[in-house]
C-alpha cells in the first residue's frame, strides 16, 4: 500500500534537524536554504510546522508543467520531477499552494521532496516523531488531508 | 517515615508522598519491595531493573543523603526519616 | 576547509572598515572553534591591561566546526572578550538560531574592534558585511530591536543584540540572540555597549560541508541514539526542562537561600519545575539542531506579572527566587522576562539583589541609599530592582556594578557570593564540594558550566560520587573542565554530555573536519584551551589568591539540612587541583605542562 508523510505539528520543537538532514542528503551539504522541507516557525505564537510537498492527489504542479516533467513515482507514489525534461520555467513553483517547490540557484534546478525514494531522511532523524512515514490507511490519510485542507485554506486567506 | 516521590517516580506512583511505618520497612531494600507491592508494575519499572535490582539511575536519599554513601540498600530506616526517590532527570 | 567555513570577518568600528581573513588550519586543529578559537584570538591580539570597556578591548563572536551541521545539539557559539565584571577572560555561550545562521552567512568568527562614533549594527550576509546606523534602535529592548532589524534586512535574518542594560554598561549585561537565548555571563553585553554596537544581524544561504558525509551521518545517528537512551537527555530535560533541579538540589540541602545563608528553601515547592510545568509553560522548544529541547516558552496570562517569553530555567528561578527569599513563581518569571528584554544576566542580577538585601537587613546599606526597601522575600522589590538595573535608575545604578563592587562600596565585600567578582550559580558548595572547587578555579569566575560536577555528585552521571567528600574532587573537576572546553569549542551544547562522552564528540568531529582526532587529542585540545584561558588571566594579573570562595562558604558551617555543619575544604582540594593540572604551587602552568600542551608563550 502507498505510504505517506504524516506531520504532527504538536510534536515539533522547531529544531530544524529535518532541514539539515534533507539538505545533506539531496544537496551534499548542511544548508537549510537547500532543504526540501522547511519548519515554518512562528516563535511568538509557539507554532511550528514542518512544511514539505504534500504529494497531492491532484498535483497542480503536474497540471501546469508544460513539458510533462512532473509525474508520480510508480513505487513510492511521490510526485517527482524529471530533471531531463524540466526546462526551469518554474510554473510549478508558482502553482504549488504550499510553497513546496523551489528553484535552487546553486543547484540550478527546481527541487522538491521526493520521499528519498521511500526512505525519508527527515523521518529517520526527527527526534520527536513529528514526521512519520506511514501506510496511507484511512486514519493517516484523514489526518494528512485535514491538515492539508486547513493549511491550504489558511494560505489562501493570507494571499487574499 | 515520610516517603517522597519526585518526577517520573511520582508519575508512576500517582502521588507525591506516602507514610510508611519503619517496622514494616526497616531498611531501603524492604521499603522498595513494600512500595512496589503497593503501587505495582509502573513503579517497579521506575525503581527496578529487569533483574529486580534497584536501578542505578534512581537516586534514593535518606534525609538528603544518597544511600550510596550510607549503607546502600541495607541503610536502616526509622520513623523520623524522610526518604526521597528521585530519577536522574536534568542538569542546569 | 570542512566543518569550518575557513573565513573570519574582522570589523573595525573606529575605522569603519570590514575585512575577511582566512582561518589558519593549524589554529583550527589546536583550538577548534567557538570558545577555543575566540580565546586564541583574544590571547594573541589583546594587549595586557586594556580597559574592558575601552576602545582597545575586542569582542569575538565565534562558532565551532560542528555548528550548523546535524551533529547533536551543535547550534552554539561563544562571545569572547575581556570581562568588565571580572577583569579576566569572558566566554559566554548561547544557542538558538543565530549561531548556525552566522555559519551559513559564511563565517566561523566575527572579530569586532574599536568604537563606533554613533550607535551601529553589523549586517552580515552571504560572505559580506556592512556597518549600519543603529540610532533608531538605541534604547529599545532586545525584542523590539530584533523585530526592527529583521524587518529592515531579511525576513530570515537572525539577530544578536543588547538591550538598554548593555548600552548603559551594566557590568553584567548579556547579549541576547533570537529574543530568548543569551550569551549571559561576565558582562559581554556591556562590551558591545561600550563599542556603540547594538547588534549583529546575520543571514546566509551558504553551505557547511563535512569531509566524509557517510561516516559523519553514521556517527550522528549513533549519537542521536545515545541521547534518546540516556534518561536525562531523553526524558528529564525534554519533559521538565532544567527547572526540575529546584527540588533535587533543595532535597540535598544545597539550594542557596537568602544569599547563601542556608541551603534549604522553605518555598522551593512553590517555584519548582513541577509547579512551573503545571502553571506557566506553553510547550517545549529546541535550539537549532538539538534533539533534547530543554527550551521552555512560558506565559503569565494575567495580573501584575503578566507577560510572555522564554523560561525561567533553573538558575534563574534560584537567582530571582530562592536567593532573594522569593517564592512567587509569577514574579520570578516576570523578572526573567525583564532580564531577557533589558539584556541582563539573571544569575548575577538575582545574586546582586540578594547581596543588597543582606546588606540592607544588616544595616550596612543605609535606608536612604535605596529607593526600594530591599527585604528578603519581597517579590515586587526583585521585579522592580531588575527593571531599574536595566535602565540604571535609582538603586539600579548601584546594582549595575554587581554584588562584589556593591558590597565593597558599603564595606562588606565578604557578603558578595562571587569568585573573581562573578556571582555563583545555584548550588551551595558546602553541600556539593566539587562544584566549590570548580567555582574557585573557573577561568571566568563563579560559574557552573565550566565543570558541571553536579552531574556525578548529585545526579549520578556517569557515576555517583559523594557530594560531601573533598577526596578525588580535583581530578573530577579537571576532567569536566577539559571536556567542557572541548564540547564548547566544537559548537555543541554542554547538555549532550549527560549522554555523550569525548569519544562521541570525536566520532563526529573527525568525519566533519577530515582532520585526524583521537579522544586523547581532542581532550588535550580542551585542556589546552583551559590553560590558554588561565595564561590570559595570569597576564591580566591573576594570582593564587583569586582562586578562592566567599568566606561564608569556607568558614561558616551550613546551618541546617543534609549538609549541616559542612564547609568547603578548599585549600586541600586546590592543592590537589594544581597538581592534577601540572601547575606550580602558586597556580601557574609549568613549562613542562605548556610544552605537553603545545602552547608557545
Amino acid at each position: 500500500m502507498e505510504k505517506v508523510l504524516l506531520v504532527e505539528h504538536e510534536k515539533c520543537t522547531a529544531c530544524r534537524i529535518c532541514e539539515l538532514v534533507c539538505s545533506a542528503k539531496h544537496a551534499g551539504s548542511f544548508n537549510p536554504a537547500k532543504a526540501r522541507i522547511t519548519v515554518a516557525t512562528f516563535l511568538e505564537d509557539n507554532f511550528f510546522f514542518p512544511l514539505t510537498c504534500q504529494h497531492c492527489e491532484e498535483p497542480l504542479c503536474q497540471d501546469v508543467c508544460p513539458t510533462g516533467a512532473i509525474s508520480r513515482h510508480p513505487e513510492t507514489a511521490a510526485v517527482v520531477i524529471d530533471d531531463a525534461k524540466c526546462i526551469g520555467c518554474r510554473m510549478c513553483q508558482a502553482a504549488c499552494p504550499f510553497g513546496a517547490i523551489a528553484y535552487s540557484p546553486s543547484e540550478d534546478k527546481v527541487v522538491k521532496c521526493d520521499l528519498c525514494g521511500g526512505e525519508p531522511e527527515c523521518v529517520l532523524f526527527c527526534p520527536w516523531d513529528a514526521i512519520k512515514y506511514v501506510q496511507a490507511d484511512d486514519a493517516a490519510l484523514r489526518r494528512r488531508k485535514a491538515v492539508g485542507e486547513k493549511l491550504k485554506k489558511a494560505l489562501q486567506e493570507v494571499k487574499l | 517515615m515520610r516517603v517522597r516521590f519526585f518526577f517520573f517516580v511520582s508519575q508512576a506512583a500517582g502521588q507525591d508522598e506516602v507514610t510508611v511505618p519503619a517496622e514494616s520497612a526497616p531498611d531501603i531494600s524492604t521499603l522498595v519491595r513494600v512500595l512496589v507491592g503497593r503501587f505495582g508494575e509502573r513503579l517497579a519499572r521506575q525503581l527496578l531493573t529487569a533483574d529486580g535490582e534497584i536501578r542505578r539511575d534512581i537516586n534514593i536519599l535518606v534525609n538528603g543523603r544518597n544511600v550510596q554513601f550510607l549503607s546502600g540498600a541495607d541503610t536502616r530506616l526509622s520513623d523520623e526519616d524522610t526518604v526521597s526517590f528521585l530519577s536522574a532527570v536534568a542538569g542546569g | 576547509m570542512y566543518g569550518w567555513t575557513g573565513k573570519i570577518l574582522r570589523v573595525n568600528l573606529s575605522a569603519r572598515s570590514v575585512s575577511v581573513e582566512d582561518l589558519c588550519p593549524e589554529i583550527a586543529e589546536k583550538y577548534l572553534g567557538a570558545r577555543g578559537l575566540g580565546t586564541k584570538i583574544l590571547y594573541d591580539e589583546l594587549e595586557p591591561g586594556v580597559d574592558p570597556l575601552g576602545p582597545d578591548n575586542k569582542i569575538i563572536f565565534a562558532t565551532g566546526p560542528l555548528t550548523g551541521t546535524a551533529a547533536t545539539s551543535a547550534g552554539r557559539y561563544n562571545v569572547v572578550t575581556k570581562s568588565p565584571l571580572t577583569g579576566f577572560i569572558a566566554a559566554s555561550n548561547s544557542g538558538g538560531y543565530f549561531p548556525a545562521e552566522m555559519k551559513y552567512a559564511g563565517f566561523d568568527a566575527i572579530i569586532v574592534e574599536g568604537v563606533a562614533e554613533e550607535p551601529v549594527y553589523i549586517w552580515v550576509h552571504n560572505g559580506k558585511a556592512e556597518i549600519r546606523s543603529a540610532k533608531h534602535v538605541w534604547g529599545k529592548n532586545t525584542a523590539e530591536t530584533t523585530d526592527i532589524l529583521v524587518s529592515e534586512t531579511d525576513p530570515d535574518a537572525k539577530v544578536a543584540c543588547i538591550g538598554p542594560a548593555g548600552e548603559k554598561l551594566v557590568l553584567f549585561a548579556c547579549v541576547v540572540n533570537d529574543k530568548g537565548r543569551a550569551a549571559g555571563r561576565s558582562g559581554v553585553g556591556a562590551v558591545m555597549g561600550s563599542k556603540n554596537l547594538k547588534a549583529i544581524v546575520v543571514r546566509g544561504t551558504g553551505d557547511v560541508k563535512v569531509a566524509d558525509p557517510a561516516k559523519f551521518r553514521e556517527a550522528v545517528l549513533a549519537a542521536f541514539k545515545k541521547i534518546k537512551e540516556a534518561p536525562v537527555t531523553s526524558q528529564g530535560l525534554p519533559t521538565y526542562g532544567t527547572a526540575v533541579l529546584v527540588n533535587v538540589i533543595n532535597q540535598h540541602g544545597a539550594f542557596p537561600t537568602r544569599n547563601f545563608q542556608t541551603g534549604v528553601f522553605e518555598g522551593a515547592e512553590k517555584i519548582s519545575g513541577e509547579t512551573l510545568a503545571a502553571t506557566l509553560l506553553v510547550r517545549k522548544r529546541a535550539c537549532f539542531g538539538c534533539p533534547i529541547a530543554c527550551g521552555r516558552p512560558s506565559v503569565v496570562k494575567s495580573g501584575k506579572y503578566k507577560g510572555e517569553g522564554e523560561g525561567p530555567e533553573y538558575e534563574t528561578i534560584w537567582a530571582l527566587g530562592a536567593t532573594c527569599g522569593v517564592d512567587n513563581l509569577e514574579a520570578v518569571t516576570k523578572a526573567n522576562y525583564l532580564c531577557n528584554e533589558l539584556g541582563l544576566d539573571p544569575i548575577t542580577m538575582g545574586s546582586t539583589i540578594a547581596c543588597a538585601m543582606e546588606l540592607y537587613e544588616k544595616g550596612y546599606l543605609p535606608k536612604n541609599a535605596t529607593d526600594i526597601p530591599l527585604v528578603f522575600g519581597d517579590a515586587d522589590a526583585v521585579v522592580e530592582a531588575t527593571r531599574r538595573t536595566g535602565y540604571r535608575e535609582g538603586i539600579g545604578d548601584l546594582l549595575a556594578k554587581g554584588s562584589y563592587r556593591l558590597a565593597a562600596e558599603f564595606g562588606h565585600p565578604e557578603l558578595s557570593m562571587s569568585a573573581k567578582k562573578q556571582e555563583y550559580p545555584a548550588y551551595d558548595p558546602r553541600g556539593v564540594k566539587g562544584i566549590g572547587l570548580n567555582y574557585a578555579t573557573s577561568n571566568r569566575g563563579g560559574c557552573h558550566v565550566r565543570g558541571y560536577t553536579i552531574s556525578p555528585e548529585i545526579l549520578g552521571v556517569p557515576e555517583k560520587i559523594d557530594p560531601l567528600s573533598k577526596d578525588g574532587k580535583a581530578a573530577w573537576v579537571k576532567a569536566f573542565q577539559d571536556v567542557t572546553a572541548l564540547v564548547d569549542s566544537v559548537g555543541m551544547c554542554l547538555f549532550t554530555t549527560f549522554a555523550l562522552g569525548a569519544s562521541d564528540v570525536v566520532s563526529m568531529l573527525e568525519p566533519a573536519t577530515g582532520m585526524p582526532f583521537s579522544t586523547e587529542k581532542a581532550t588535550l585540545a580542551g585542556e589546552r584551551i583551559w590553560n590558554l584561558e588561565r595564561l590570559f588571566n595570569l597576564r591580566e594579573g591573576l594570582t593564587k589568591e583569586d582562586d578562592t570562595l566567599a568566606p561564608r562558604l569556607l568558614n561558616e558551617p551550613m546551618p541546617e539540612g543534609p549538609a549541616a555543619g559542612q564547609v568547603v575544604e578548599l585549600a586541600d582540594m586546590l592543592a590537589d587541583y594544581y597538581a592534577a593540572r601540572g601547575w606550580s604551587e602558586d597556580g601557574k602552568p609549568s613549562a613542562e605542562t605548556l610544552d605537553r600542551l603545545g602552547i608557545a608563550v
